[in-house]
């Protein structure tokens, strides 16, 4: 079965993870910007970073056969530092017209502080202004909560957005039922051993319904397999759902997101 | 929109296919509870004997209360036992960079048992 991943950060992966996703039936990645595992040093090294996203990773990716798509901003873990934050944003334009970018992210908050609400903000009325699907980043742990909530607060402030154009990730039991029911595609990053699990995300489907619910493997510094997607749909499998629902999960779903930008067009 | 109802549902295969691995889980946290305990009473070499509370020790025992009370939503409750209570975005970023698994005390004292 085809699938997409939606949010997985491939600069982190070696090149054999691509290999084992396109064995396993990836066909397209959606890979957004976000933290290096330390802070870079000026808007240069973003850029730098960006480049990377819009010219390296698309011709990794297409060495088996995945199509890549990325999305550009300043991180939630770097925003803290305004005056950095301003000029990273000011380099950003330029990039939204490479062919594989699909939109503004991942922009969100971290620790849930003042300048990070700020720079959100910022690059939300960016995303606006240039017609942009938006993916957030919510906060892990015990900051998801709260974060959420001044998300969606903030979401709230901007009348003009499209809800069926945000993608709300990272969601988790207490936060899912807020971001579906304001209209948002709720995305579930699964993880191996820490935060949301496959079987956990099965279950948020089958609370809520298949509707505007994605699930990704992330992909970030904390371990992480890249085949999460795959693993996800065998576990519904294996719960007795039909081909159907397990195909709109993992591929129907984040190809009616990621389409609504016009560049996500696939090739098989 | 009705949510999917996959055949699988009775409870015997339920437990069947996820019995194994719970069962691991609930040894994992009792070794773990046991290899503070040791820890605590200075069985490990450079260790202090300490009766200091660690609050997320103590978030923890909560939480695993949480797991035989018989009401259900058992996950969201203890989520948001978990979680910051407070509702306003922090004046200047804390110490750590990364989000530490339970609320700060003093954000903590807001939090009304589940």
């Amino acid at each position: 079965m085809n699938y997409i991943d939606p949010h997985v950060h491939m600069v982190s992966r070696t090149t054999d993870d691509y290999q084992a996703m396109a064995v396993a039936g990836c066909v397209a990645v959606g890979e957004p910007a976000f933290w290096a595992g330390f802070d870079r040093s000026s808007e240069n090294a973003f850029e730098d970073y960006f480049r990377q996203l819009t010219e390296f990773e698309p011709k990794r990716a297409r060495q088996f056969g995945i199509q890549h798509f990325t999305w550009i901003c300043m991180n939630p873990k770097e925003s803290e530092n305004v005056s950095l934050s301003r000029k990273v944003i000011s380099k950003i334009r330029p990039f939204l017209d490479s062919p594989n970018v699909i939109g503004v992210g991942e922009i969100g908050l971290n620790r849930v502080t003042q300048n990070e609400v700020k720079i959100f903000e910022e690059q939300l009325e960016l995303a606006l202004s240039f017609k942009q699907l938006v993916m957030i980043h919510t906060p892990h742990l015990e900051d998801k909560l709260k974060g959420t909530k001044i998300i969606l607060r903030s979401l709230a402030k901007y009348p003009e957005i499209l809800p069926e154009q945000v993608l709300v990730d990272h969601i988790e039991e207490h936060t899912a039922e807020a971001v579906l029911g304001n209209g948002f595609w709720a995305g579930m990053t699964l993880y191996p051993s820490s935060k949301m699990s496959v079987a956990r995300a099965v279950d948020v489907v089958e609370k809520f319904g298949p509707e505007r619910l994605l699930v990704n493997s992330g992909g970030d510094w904390g371990p992480s397999d890249p085949l999460m997607v795959p693993k996800f749909g065998l576990e519904m499998r294996l719960r007795g759902h039909c081909a159907h629902d397990i195909q709109k999960m993992v591929f129907g779903n984040p190809k009616t997101f990621m389409a609504q930008s016009g560049k996500f067009r696939l090739s098989q | 929109m009705t949510n999917p109802k996959p055949q699988l549902q009775a409870v015997h295969d339920l437990v069947q296919r996820y019995f194994i691995e719970n069962r691991s889980r609930v040894l994992e946290l009792a070794a773990f509870l046991d290899r503070v305990a040791r820890a605590s009473a200075g069985q490990y070499e450079g260790t202090v004997n300490t009766t200091d509370p660690d609050h997320r020790m103590d978030l923890l025992k909560k939480s695993l209360a949480a797991l035989a009370d018989p009401r259900p939503d058992k996950v969201q409750r203890i989520q948001i036992l978990l979680s910051d209570p407070t509702e306003a975005p922090l004046e200047s970023a804390p110490l750590e960079k990364s989000a530490q698994g339970v609320p700060t005390p003093n954000r903590r004292e807001m939090i009304h048992c589940c």
